[in-house]
Protein backbone atom coordinates (compact mmCIF):
# COMPACT_ATOMS: atom_id res chain seq x y z
CA UNK A 1 0.00 0.00 0.00
CA UNK A 2 2.44 2.58 -1.34
CA UNK A 3 1.40 5.94 -2.31
CA UNK A 4 4.97 6.26 -4.04
CA UNK A 5 6.64 5.56 -6.94
CA UNK A 6 9.54 3.17 -5.84
CA UNK A 7 12.45 5.03 -6.65
CA UNK A 8 11.30 7.39 -4.00
CA UNK A 9 10.06 4.75 -1.76
CA UNK A 10 13.60 3.25 -1.46
CA UNK A 11 14.98 6.91 -0.79
CA UNK A 12 12.60 7.04 2.20
CA UNK A 13 13.67 3.60 3.36
CA UNK A 14 17.30 4.17 3.34
CA UNK A 15 16.40 7.86 5.06
CA UNK A 16 14.62 6.14 7.85
CA UNK A 17 18.21 3.76 9.01
CA UNK A 18 19.78 6.71 9.15
CA UNK A 19 19.76 7.71 13.44
CA UNK A 20 17.21 10.00 14.77
CA UNK A 21 15.23 9.77 11.07
CA UNK A 22 11.13 8.94 11.68
CA UNK A 23 9.30 8.22 8.38
CA UNK A 24 8.14 11.84 8.62
CA UNK A 25 11.19 13.50 8.62
CA UNK A 26 12.71 10.88 5.83
CA UNK A 27 9.80 11.89 4.01
CA UNK A 28 10.36 15.26 4.05
CA UNK A 29 13.99 15.12 3.40
CA UNK A 30 13.21 12.82 0.17
CA UNK A 31 10.67 15.22 -1.18
CA UNK A 32 13.27 18.10 -0.13
CA UNK A 33 16.04 16.44 -2.34
CA UNK A 34 13.74 15.49 -5.95
CA UNK A 35 12.81 19.47 -5.53
CA UNK A 36 16.00 20.24 -5.75
CA UNK A 37 18.45 20.58 -8.49
CA UNK A 38 20.23 16.80 -10.29
CA UNK A 39 23.84 18.73 -8.93
CA UNK A 40 22.64 18.63 -5.36
CA UNK A 41 21.54 15.44 -5.24
CA UNK A 42 24.84 14.71 -7.47
CA UNK A 43 26.98 16.43 -4.61
CA UNK A 44 25.22 14.59 -1.85
CA UNK A 45 25.20 11.18 -2.97
CA UNK A 46 29.15 11.95 -4.03
CA UNK A 47 30.14 13.60 -0.51
CA UNK A 48 28.31 10.56 1.15
CA UNK A 49 30.47 7.89 -0.49
CA UNK A 50 33.90 9.47 -0.83
CA UNK A 51 33.51 10.23 3.07
CA UNK A 52 32.94 6.38 3.83
CA UNK A 53 35.46 5.08 1.21
CA UNK A 54 38.06 7.81 1.92
CA UNK A 55 38.01 7.83 5.79
CA UNK A 56 39.36 5.18 7.80
CA UNK A 57 40.70 5.22 11.46
CA UNK A 58 43.93 6.82 12.85
CA UNK A 59 46.70 5.08 13.05
CA UNK A 60 47.39 6.11 16.40
CA UNK A 61 44.37 7.41 18.44
CA UNK A 62 41.74 5.25 16.34
CA UNK A 63 39.46 8.83 15.50
CA UNK A 64 38.74 9.58 11.87
CA UNK A 65 41.23 10.46 9.55
CA UNK A 66 41.84 10.82 5.59
CA UNK A 67 45.66 10.08 6.35
CA UNK A 68 47.20 7.47 7.86
CA UNK A 69 46.95 9.96 11.41
CA UNK A 70 44.11 12.01 11.97
CA UNK A 71 44.42 15.68 11.89
CA UNK A 72 45.00 16.07 15.76
CA UNK A 73 47.76 13.49 15.86
CA UNK A 74 49.85 15.00 12.84
CA UNK A 75 49.30 18.51 14.49
CA UNK A 76 52.89 20.07 15.77
CA UNK A 77 51.52 22.08 18.50
CA UNK A 78 49.22 19.82 20.64
CA UNK A 79 50.96 18.28 23.55
CA UNK A 80 52.12 15.16 23.43
CA UNK A 81 52.47 14.47 26.90
CA UNK A 82 48.74 13.71 27.56
CA UNK A 83 46.49 11.75 26.38
CA UNK A 84 42.34 11.95 26.76
CA UNK A 85 40.76 8.83 26.49
CA UNK A 86 37.13 8.23 25.17
CA UNK A 87 34.40 6.44 24.08
CA UNK A 88 33.69 7.47 20.65
CA UNK A 89 35.18 10.23 18.04
CA UNK A 90 32.24 12.51 18.57
CA UNK A 91 33.56 12.73 22.16
CA UNK A 92 36.47 14.33 20.63
CA UNK A 93 34.45 17.04 19.05
CA UNK A 94 32.86 17.84 22.36
CA UNK A 95 36.01 18.38 24.08
CA UNK A 96 37.54 20.16 21.44
CA UNK A 97 34.81 22.81 21.54
CA UNK A 98 35.81 23.62 24.90
CA UNK A 99 39.69 24.67 23.99
CA UNK A 100 40.70 23.27 27.18
CA UNK A 101 42.32 20.56 26.76
CA UNK A 102 45.63 20.91 23.83
CA UNK A 103 46.95 16.73 24.18
CA UNK A 104 46.38 13.97 22.09
CA UNK A 105 43.17 11.56 22.34
CA UNK A 106 42.55 7.69 22.31
CA UNK A 107 39.36 6.25 20.87
CA UNK A 108 38.13 3.17 22.72
CA UNK A 109 35.22 3.20 19.87
CA UNK A 110 32.97 1.80 22.40
CA UNK A 111 32.61 0.37 26.31
CA UNK A 112 32.40 -2.72 28.53
CA UNK A 113 29.10 -4.09 28.19
CA UNK A 114 28.85 -7.73 29.71
CA UNK A 115 25.60 -8.62 29.06
CA UNK A 116 26.07 -7.24 25.39
CA UNK A 117 28.96 -10.12 25.24
CA UNK A 118 31.40 -6.93 24.61
CA UNK A 119 34.80 -7.35 26.67
CA UNK A 120 37.96 -5.08 26.68
CA UNK A 121 39.48 -7.35 23.80
CA UNK A 122 36.93 -5.52 20.99
CA UNK A 123 37.81 -2.13 22.73
CA UNK A 124 41.10 -0.50 21.35
CA UNK A 125 42.78 -0.97 24.95
CA UNK A 126 45.36 -2.87 23.88
CA UNK A 127 46.53 -0.42 21.64
CA UNK A 128 46.02 2.04 23.92
CA UNK A 129 48.56 0.38 25.90
CA UNK A 130 50.97 -0.66 22.97
CA UNK A 131 50.81 3.50 22.91
CA UNK A 132 52.78 3.85 26.04
CA UNK A 133 55.85 2.51 25.45
CA UNK A 134 58.20 3.98 24.36
CA UNK A 135 56.50 7.52 24.48
CA UNK A 136 57.05 10.45 26.93
CA UNK A 137 53.03 10.39 28.06
CA UNK A 138 52.91 11.60 31.44
CA UNK A 139 48.86 11.56 31.87
CA UNK A 140 46.66 9.50 31.02
CA UNK A 141 42.79 11.59 31.39
CA UNK A 142 40.09 9.00 31.71
CA UNK A 143 36.92 11.00 29.57
CA UNK A 144 34.74 7.96 29.09
CA UNK A 145 30.76 8.60 29.93
CA UNK A 146 30.07 9.31 33.73
CA UNK A 147 27.17 6.15 33.45
CA UNK A 148 27.89 2.35 34.78
CA UNK A 149 29.21 1.62 31.53
CA UNK A 150 31.68 4.32 31.05
CA UNK A 151 32.44 4.20 34.97
CA UNK A 152 33.85 0.62 34.83
CA UNK A 153 35.65 0.90 31.34
CA UNK A 154 37.74 3.63 33.45
CA UNK A 155 38.27 1.62 36.30
CA UNK A 156 38.93 -1.40 34.39
CA UNK A 157 41.88 1.04 32.32
CA UNK A 158 43.11 2.47 35.36
CA UNK A 159 43.65 -1.06 36.99
CA UNK A 160 45.92 -1.93 33.23
CA UNK A 161 47.72 1.50 33.68
CA UNK A 162 49.25 1.01 37.38
CA UNK A 163 52.28 -0.81 36.45
CA UNK A 164 52.90 1.86 33.91
CA UNK A 165 53.23 4.20 36.64
CA UNK A 166 52.03 7.58 34.61
CA UNK A 167 49.50 9.74 36.36
CA UNK A 168 45.65 8.89 35.68
CA UNK A 169 42.93 11.06 36.27
CA UNK A 170 39.41 10.49 35.78
CA UNK A 171 37.15 13.62 34.47
CA UNK A 172 35.21 15.10 37.32
CA UNK A 173 31.58 14.30 37.42
CA UNK A 174 28.65 15.08 39.71
CA UNK A 175 26.00 18.44 39.98
CA UNK A 176 26.08 20.10 36.64
CA UNK A 177 27.06 23.58 35.94
CA UNK A 178 23.94 25.66 36.45
CA UNK A 179 22.15 22.39 38.33
CA UNK A 180 20.36 22.70 41.80
CA UNK A 181 21.10 20.17 44.48
CA UNK A 182 17.83 19.70 45.55
CA UNK A 183 17.11 17.86 42.22
CA UNK A 184 20.36 15.36 42.17
CA UNK A 185 20.15 11.84 42.30
CA UNK A 186 21.81 9.94 45.04
CA UNK A 187 24.66 8.48 42.58
CA UNK A 188 25.19 11.81 40.80
CA UNK A 189 25.12 13.55 44.32
CA UNK A 190 27.21 11.08 46.02
CA UNK A 191 29.90 11.45 42.96
CA UNK A 192 30.07 15.58 43.37
CA UNK A 193 31.23 14.88 47.28
CA UNK A 194 33.73 11.97 46.03
CA UNK A 195 35.15 14.12 43.44
CA UNK A 196 35.09 17.67 45.71
CA UNK A 197 37.98 19.57 45.25
CA UNK A 198 39.32 22.68 47.85
CA UNK A 199 39.34 26.06 47.24
CA UNK B 1 -5.86 3.19 34.53
CA UNK B 2 -3.02 4.87 32.08
CA UNK B 3 -0.44 5.41 34.38
CA UNK B 4 1.05 2.99 36.87
CA UNK B 5 2.99 3.27 39.92
CA UNK B 6 6.13 0.75 40.84
CA UNK B 7 9.07 -0.62 42.27
CA UNK B 8 11.74 -2.03 40.03
CA UNK B 9 15.39 -2.75 39.20
CA UNK B 10 17.00 -1.27 36.03
CA UNK B 11 18.42 -4.18 34.00
CA UNK B 12 19.19 -2.91 31.12
CA UNK B 13 19.42 0.44 29.03
CA UNK B 14 19.41 1.21 25.22
CA UNK B 15 19.86 4.56 23.25
CA UNK B 16 16.69 5.85 20.98
CA UNK B 17 16.86 8.77 18.94
CA UNK B 18 19.06 12.13 19.89
CA UNK B 19 18.15 11.99 23.48
CA UNK B 20 16.32 9.08 24.90
CA UNK B 21 16.69 5.86 25.89
CA UNK B 22 14.93 2.59 26.29
CA UNK B 23 14.87 1.26 29.78
CA UNK B 24 14.99 -2.17 30.80
CA UNK B 25 13.61 -2.95 34.18
CA UNK B 26 12.43 -5.33 36.24
CA UNK B 27 8.74 -4.58 37.97
CA UNK B 28 7.05 -5.03 41.00
CA UNK B 29 3.78 -4.81 39.69
CA UNK B 30 4.30 -5.50 35.81
CA UNK B 31 7.18 -7.60 35.14
CA UNK B 32 9.95 -6.97 32.78
CA UNK B 33 8.93 -3.81 30.90
CA UNK B 34 10.86 -1.87 28.65
CA UNK B 35 10.21 2.01 28.88
CA UNK B 36 11.22 4.90 27.33
CA UNK B 37 13.00 7.63 28.92
CA UNK B 38 13.09 10.99 27.55
CA UNK B 39 15.69 13.59 27.37
CA UNK B 40 17.42 11.20 29.75
CA UNK B 41 21.20 11.69 27.99
CA UNK B 42 20.74 15.39 28.25
CA UNK B 43 23.26 16.20 31.24
CA UNK B 44 19.96 18.57 32.25
CA UNK B 45 17.94 15.61 32.58
CA UNK B 46 16.18 15.54 35.68
CA UNK B 47 16.40 11.84 35.68
CA UNK B 48 20.11 12.02 36.47
CA UNK B 49 21.35 9.31 37.19
CA UNK B 50 18.39 7.25 38.33
CA UNK B 51 17.68 4.69 35.58
CA UNK B 52 21.33 4.25 35.62
CA UNK B 53 21.47 -0.45 35.48
CA UNK B 54 21.58 -2.01 39.01
CA UNK B 55 19.25 1.33 40.34
CA UNK B 56 16.18 0.03 42.64
CA UNK B 57 13.58 2.77 42.45
CA UNK B 58 10.13 3.92 42.55
CA UNK B 59 8.48 4.82 39.21
CA UNK B 60 5.29 5.95 37.79
CA UNK B 61 5.31 5.10 34.22
CA UNK B 62 2.64 6.02 31.41
CA UNK B 63 1.11 3.34 29.48
CA UNK B 64 1.87 4.45 26.00
CA UNK B 65 0.28 3.13 22.56
CA UNK B 66 3.51 1.67 21.41
CA UNK B 67 6.36 2.00 24.11
CA UNK B 68 5.21 2.87 27.78
CA UNK B 69 7.14 6.15 29.17
CA UNK B 70 8.89 6.84 32.43
CA UNK B 71 7.37 10.13 34.20
CA UNK B 72 8.63 9.74 37.56
CA UNK B 73 11.85 7.64 39.10
CA UNK B 74 12.67 8.33 42.50
CA UNK B 75 15.99 6.03 43.63
CA UNK B 76 15.77 3.36 46.23
CA UNK B 77 19.17 2.13 46.21
CA UNK B 78 21.75 2.65 43.70
CA UNK B 79 24.03 0.31 44.66
CA UNK B 80 27.14 1.52 44.84
CA UNK B 81 29.08 -0.54 46.13
CA UNK B 82 28.46 -3.05 43.05
CA UNK B 83 29.19 -0.43 40.25
CA UNK B 84 32.24 0.72 41.89
CA UNK B 85 34.06 -2.53 42.57
CA UNK B 86 35.11 -4.27 39.02
CA UNK B 87 34.81 -7.40 40.56
CA UNK B 88 31.26 -7.32 42.01
CA UNK B 89 29.68 -5.38 38.78
CA UNK B 90 30.62 -8.54 36.70
CA UNK B 91 28.45 -10.85 38.92
CA UNK B 92 25.63 -8.12 39.10
CA UNK B 93 25.89 -8.13 35.53
CA UNK B 94 25.28 -12.10 35.52
CA UNK B 95 22.15 -11.72 37.74
CA UNK B 96 20.43 -8.83 35.77
CA UNK B 97 21.24 -11.45 32.41
CA UNK B 98 19.60 -13.82 33.83
CA UNK B 99 16.65 -12.05 34.64
CA UNK B 100 16.69 -10.67 31.29
CA UNK B 101 16.72 -14.23 30.03
CA UNK B 102 14.69 -16.03 32.27
CA UNK B 103 11.94 -13.87 32.68
CA UNK B 104 8.68 -14.73 30.66
CA UNK B 105 7.49 -11.66 28.42
CA UNK B 106 3.80 -10.68 29.68
CA UNK B 107 4.30 -11.97 33.03
CA UNK B 108 4.45 -10.56 36.59
CA UNK B 109 6.14 -12.23 39.28
CA UNK B 110 6.85 -9.79 42.62
CA UNK B 111 8.94 -12.31 43.93
CA UNK B 112 11.58 -12.48 41.06
CA UNK B 113 11.33 -8.35 42.02
CA UNK B 114 12.12 -9.40 45.47
CA UNK B 115 14.73 -11.71 44.80
CA UNK B 116 16.75 -9.48 42.79
CA UNK B 117 16.37 -6.93 45.29
CA UNK B 118 17.45 -8.72 48.04
CA UNK B 119 20.54 -9.98 45.74
CA UNK B 120 21.75 -7.06 44.70
CA UNK B 121 21.15 -5.45 48.43
CA UNK B 122 23.25 -8.55 49.65
CA UNK B 123 26.03 -8.29 47.25
CA UNK B 124 26.25 -4.30 47.83
CA UNK B 125 27.57 -5.03 51.17
CA UNK B 126 29.14 -8.20 51.39
CA UNK B 127 32.92 -9.18 51.41
CA UNK B 128 32.19 -12.75 51.11
CA UNK B 129 32.74 -14.56 47.34
CA UNK B 130 30.69 -12.89 44.82
CA UNK B 131 30.62 -16.42 43.20
CA UNK B 132 28.50 -17.58 46.31
CA UNK B 133 26.20 -14.73 46.03
CA UNK B 134 25.47 -15.39 42.21
CA UNK B 135 24.90 -18.83 42.83
CA UNK B 136 22.64 -18.47 45.43
CA UNK B 137 20.36 -15.76 43.52
CA UNK B 138 20.73 -18.94 40.62
CA UNK B 139 19.22 -21.67 42.09
CA UNK B 140 16.86 -19.82 44.18
CA UNK B 141 15.91 -18.06 40.25
CA UNK B 142 15.39 -21.17 39.45
CA UNK B 143 13.16 -22.24 41.79
CA UNK B 144 10.74 -18.89 41.45
CA UNK B 145 10.57 -19.66 37.43
CA UNK B 146 10.25 -23.73 38.10
CA UNK B 147 13.22 -24.92 36.10
CA UNK B 148 15.62 -25.57 39.23
CA UNK B 149 16.69 -29.12 38.85
CA UNK B 150 15.61 -31.78 41.25
CA UNK B 151 18.49 -32.59 43.40
CA UNK B 152 16.52 -34.79 46.11
CA UNK B 153 15.04 -37.83 44.37
CA UNK B 154 15.86 -39.71 41.50
CA UNK B 155 13.89 -37.87 38.92
CA UNK B 156 13.16 -40.92 36.50
CA UNK B 157 11.57 -43.94 38.72
CA UNK B 158 11.33 -40.81 42.01
CA UNK B 159 13.61 -43.66 44.57
CA UNK B 160 15.18 -41.58 46.92
CA UNK B 161 18.76 -43.18 46.31
CA UNK B 162 21.40 -41.65 48.50
CA UNK B 163 24.31 -42.43 46.50
CA UNK B 164 22.94 -41.10 43.25
CA UNK B 165 25.52 -38.46 41.62
CA UNK B 166 24.67 -38.58 38.31
CA UNK B 167 23.00 -35.93 36.83
CA UNK B 168 21.19 -36.02 34.13
CA UNK B 169 20.61 -33.03 31.72
CA UNK B 170 17.94 -34.71 29.60
CA UNK B 171 16.04 -35.66 32.52
CA UNK B 172 16.82 -32.25 34.57
CA UNK B 173 17.50 -33.84 37.81
CA UNK B 174 19.43 -36.95 39.07
CA UNK B 175 18.85 -40.44 38.14
CA UNK B 176 19.64 -43.35 40.23
CA UNK B 177 21.53 -46.46 39.67
CA UNK B 178 18.97 -48.52 38.13
CA UNK B 179 17.68 -45.83 35.76
CA UNK B 180 20.61 -44.60 34.42
CA UNK B 181 21.38 -48.52 32.93
CA UNK B 182 19.02 -47.46 30.24
CA UNK B 183 21.63 -45.66 28.71
CA UNK B 184 21.35 -41.84 29.61
CA UNK B 185 23.73 -39.52 29.41
CA UNK B 186 24.66 -38.41 32.93
CA UNK B 187 27.50 -36.68 34.64
CA UNK B 188 28.84 -37.13 38.50
CA UNK B 189 28.14 -34.16 40.85
CA UNK B 190 30.16 -34.41 44.46
CA UNK B 191 27.85 -34.76 47.26
CA UNK B 192 29.36 -32.07 48.91
CA UNK B 193 27.60 -29.95 45.83
CA UNK B 194 24.29 -31.40 45.95
CA UNK B 195 24.39 -29.93 49.44
CA UNK B 196 25.44 -26.72 49.22
CA UNK B 197 22.28 -26.54 46.44
CA UNK B 198 20.04 -27.58 49.40
CA UNK B 199 21.71 -24.88 52.19
CA UNK B 200 22.05 -21.75 49.62
CA UNK B 201 18.03 -22.78 48.33
CA UNK B 202 16.45 -22.24 51.96
CA UNK B 203 18.54 -19.58 53.36
CA UNK B 204 18.23 -15.87 53.19
CA UNK B 205 20.66 -13.83 51.97
CA UNK B 206 22.02 -12.65 55.09
CA UNK B 207 22.23 -16.05 56.17
CA UNK B 208 24.32 -17.08 53.25
CA UNK B 209 27.60 -16.21 55.22
CA UNK B 210 27.35 -18.14 57.75
CA UNK B 211 26.83 -21.81 55.38
CA UNK B 212 30.62 -22.93 55.10
CA UNK B 213 31.39 -23.03 51.51
CA UNK B 214 34.06 -24.05 49.53
CA UNK B 215 35.25 -22.31 46.64
CA UNK B 216 35.22 -25.36 44.30
CA UNK B 217 31.83 -26.84 45.30
CA UNK B 218 30.76 -22.97 44.27
CA UNK B 219 32.10 -23.37 41.24
CA UNK B 220 30.85 -26.83 40.25
CA UNK B 221 27.47 -26.16 41.50
CA UNK B 222 27.76 -22.87 39.08
CA UNK B 223 28.64 -25.02 36.05
CA UNK B 224 25.96 -27.63 36.95
CA UNK B 225 23.70 -25.06 36.65
CA UNK B 226 24.67 -23.31 33.66
CA UNK B 227 24.67 -26.55 32.07
CA UNK B 228 20.69 -26.76 32.62
CA UNK B 229 19.60 -23.64 31.44
CA UNK B 230 21.87 -24.08 28.44
CA UNK B 231 19.85 -27.74 28.04
CA UNK B 232 16.47 -26.49 29.38
CA UNK B 233 15.96 -22.76 28.47
CA UNK B 234 18.72 -22.78 25.69
CA UNK B 235 19.95 -19.71 27.79
CA UNK B 236 24.01 -18.65 27.42
CA UNK B 237 24.27 -16.01 29.49
CA UNK B 238 27.58 -13.79 27.53
CA UNK B 239 28.41 -12.01 30.66
CA UNK B 240 29.90 -15.18 31.98
CA UNK B 241 32.98 -14.82 30.27
CA UNK B 242 33.58 -11.92 32.19
CA UNK B 243 33.98 -13.28 35.85
CA UNK B 244 36.98 -15.00 37.46
ZN1 LIG C 1 44.96 10.34 15.74
ZN1 LIG D 1 15.48 -44.16 39.28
Amino acid sequence: MSYYSKPLNNLINELVKLPGIGPKTAQRLAFFILESSIENAENLARALVKAKSGIHFCRDCFNFANDELCPICQDPKRNRDLICVVEDAKDIVAIEKTHQYHGLYHVLQGTIAPIDGIGPEQLKIAQLLKRLKNTTIKEIVLATNPNIEGEQTAMYIAKLLKPFNIKTSRIASGIPVGGELEYADELTLSCALAGRREI
Amino acid sequence: MRNYKTKGIVLKSMNLGEADRIITIYTEREGKVAAVAKGIRRTKSRFGARLEVFTDLNLIIHRGKSLDIITNANTIDPHLGIVSNLDKINYGYAMLELVIKTAPEGQTDARLYQLLAAALDYLNKTDIDSGAVLVTFNIKLLAITGFLPNLSVCVVCGDKDKRTVKYSPADGGMVCGGCRASGREVFTVKEPVILLAHRLLYKHFVEVEAVPIEKRDVVELARLLRFHLAYHLNIKLKSEAFLE
